[in-house]
This record gives C-alpha cells, structure tokens and sequence, in this order.
C-alpha cells in the first residue's frame, strides 16, 4: 500500500524532480581514502575549495552516505573492504573513481596486487581523470554526477 | 696517534669479536656501516652489536634477491641512537633452502619486517612466533612475489590480455 502510494507519487513529475534535486544536493561523502589521491580528497573540502557549496561533505559514518569516492590504487586487499562498504550503505549510492590508478589501474596495473580499474568490483557513475585530479576536476566530477541523478527516472513515459 | 672515529672502531671492534665470520667491515660514510657476516652466526653478531656496541633500535629489514648468483640477501638496517651510527647487517643464503635464524630474541622489533620478507621472498625465518601474510591478501596462494622468476598468475594475464584487447578494439 505505501509502496503503491509511493510509486503514484513518483509519476508525478514533480515530485520526482523535488526528489532529485535533494538527492544531488545532498551528496555526503564516505571517509575513505583507498590510494594517494587522498589529500587531495582533503583540499577538495576544506576552505578554500569547500564542496560543502554543492552539498559534498565528508562524513564519518557510512550509513548516512551517498557517495564514495574511491581515491587512487585499490589493491586486492583494499576490493573486499570496499566493497564492504558499499554494501553497507543504504541507497541511494553513488560512486566517482578518482585518478587513473581507480579507472584503469594506474602505473602499476600489471603487478600482482593491483585491481585494474575500481569498475570491475563496483559499479562506477562518474570517472575523474588526472594524477592526481586538481580539486576544480573533483567540483566538476560532482557537478556532472548532480546533472545525472537530477536526470534520473525523467525519461520514463 | 690519531684518534678514530666511532664508526672505525664500530668496524675494528666487530671484526676483532668475530674475525673469522665477518666477510666484510667497512665504513660507507658517515654514520653509515655495512657488515657482511657469514650467515650461521648472524644471531651472535646481533647479539654483541645490541649488548656492547649500544645498537638497540632496528630501523628495517629488507631482502634482496641474486637471482644469478643463486642467492638471497637479507640486510638488518641497525641504529645507534646514542653513537648515531647505522649499520647494515647483511648476509647471505642459498636460494635453493632460504632459511635463516630469526632475530627476533635480540630486536623484539623485527617481528613485523621479518613476517614482510617472508611473504615478499619466501624466507623462513626459525624462531619467529608468528610467520603469517601481513601485506598480501588473506587468500593469497601464489609464490612470493617479489622473487625475480615471479610470473603473474595466468588467470590474471588473461584477464589483462582480455582488457587490452577491448580497449584496442573500441
């Protein structure tokens, strides 16, 4: 009965625009820092780059999250604990691979400890290239996620 | 006379205990040592350098591997914190049967380097109470990988030759 009450809300296009646009503007990011793109994750947001403009703030506990960003080189070890926590958080979820080390594998992509590309254990929304990416390439990763999800279920009928 | 520096008597007094172990002594530069001892005493040398000559913080433990030489080398990086000297304490083992009297009773601190070198190069290390992966994924099965003659698992190369193809392609 709710999801029905639900569903019908949906189909009104307003409500899911409504919808949307909390979502992306309220993308709080996971604390986890799986490579050396993290400093950068830590410029990104604080003063002078501050993403909390568009609604990425960092926070501690996952279960109240939305977004990863997955910081550099995942090794084999590193894959089953992010893979965790992405199982972990509730939906909606979003992912942006930051670097080359997280899209493709990196440097040291042919070495026995390296996942070639974060997208071959979770699914990956958004890709941010650089070594490492300037903080103005994160702003415009987030940006280009936000235009995703305000597009999302728009399409329908 | 003139009077010698702590690292030449570090050399003198190391090669007057053991003379017929020590290969060989020298002093690289200031405040750096190398000593390559033969590797059945390496315990006793490690023994008299913390006891007499005050060398009591174990800064790393590093392995090489000659693969062309057959052999294996394990390097214990030593400090002095009083004399600030640092001193490698190297040997040298056959590659075929890699083992080694672990340290661990003269530098409780080599219980994390050694477990590394174990896992990096296959290294048993007797005596030490703990050998289990540290750096390696827990259902790691493959030879140790920093060995020379490490070839990727085949699984692995396929999935890469796989990749490169995919990506050459579209």
């Amino acid at each position: 009965m709710l999801q029905k009450a639900k569903d019908g809300l949906m189909d009104i296009k307003l409500f899911r625009r409504v919808m949307n646009w909390g979502k992306a503007w309220s993308l709080w990011s996971v604390h986890l820092e799986t490579g050396c793109c993290g400093p950068e994750d830590m410029a990104r947001a604080c003063a002078r780059f501050d993403t909390e403009r568009f609604g990425t703030l960092p926070f501690p506990t996952l279960r109240e999250c939305d977004l990863i960003f997955v910081t550099g080189f995942v090794t084999k070890k590193m894959a089953k604990r992010l893979k965790i926590v992405y199982e972990q958080m509730p939906e909606p979820k979003y992912v942006i691979a930051i670097g080359h080390c997280a899209i493709s594998g990196g440097l040291w992509w042919d070495s026995y400890s390296v996942v070639q590309g974060v997208d071959e254990i979770i699914p990956v929304d958004v890709y941010v290239p650089g070594c490492p990416p300037r903080p103005e390439a994160w702003i415009q990763g987030i940006r280009m996620l936000q235009e995703k999800i305000a597009k999302e279920g728009m399409r329908k009928k | 006379m003139i009077d010698k520096s702590a690292e030449e008597l570090i050399v003198d007094s190391v090669k007057a205990r053991f003379p017929e172990e020590v290969i060989e002594a020298k002093v690289q530069r200031k405040n750096r040592v190398s000593i390559s001892v033969r590797n059945n005493r390496i315990y006793d040398v490690g023994l008299f350098l913390r006891d007499e000559l005050e060398f009591d913080h174990i800064a790393s433990v590093s392995g090489v591997d000659y693969i062309d030489m057959n052999e294996f080398e394990v390097i214990y990086y030593v400090w002095s914190i009083n004399k600030k000297v640092l001193v490698g304490l190297r040997t040298k083992i056959p590659r075929d049967n890699p083992v080694l009297k672990s340290l661990v009773d003269v530098w409780e601190g080599v219980l994390y380097h050694e477990r590394e070198v174990w896992e990096m190069f296959g290294i048993k290390f007797e005596g030490h109470p703990n050998l289990s992966l540290l750096l390696l994924p827990e259902d790691w099965d493959g030879p140790p990988p920093l060995r020379k003659d490490f070839v990727l698992p085949e699984t692995h190369q396929e999935r890469l030759e796989e990749k490169i193809k995919k990506l050459s392609s579209g």
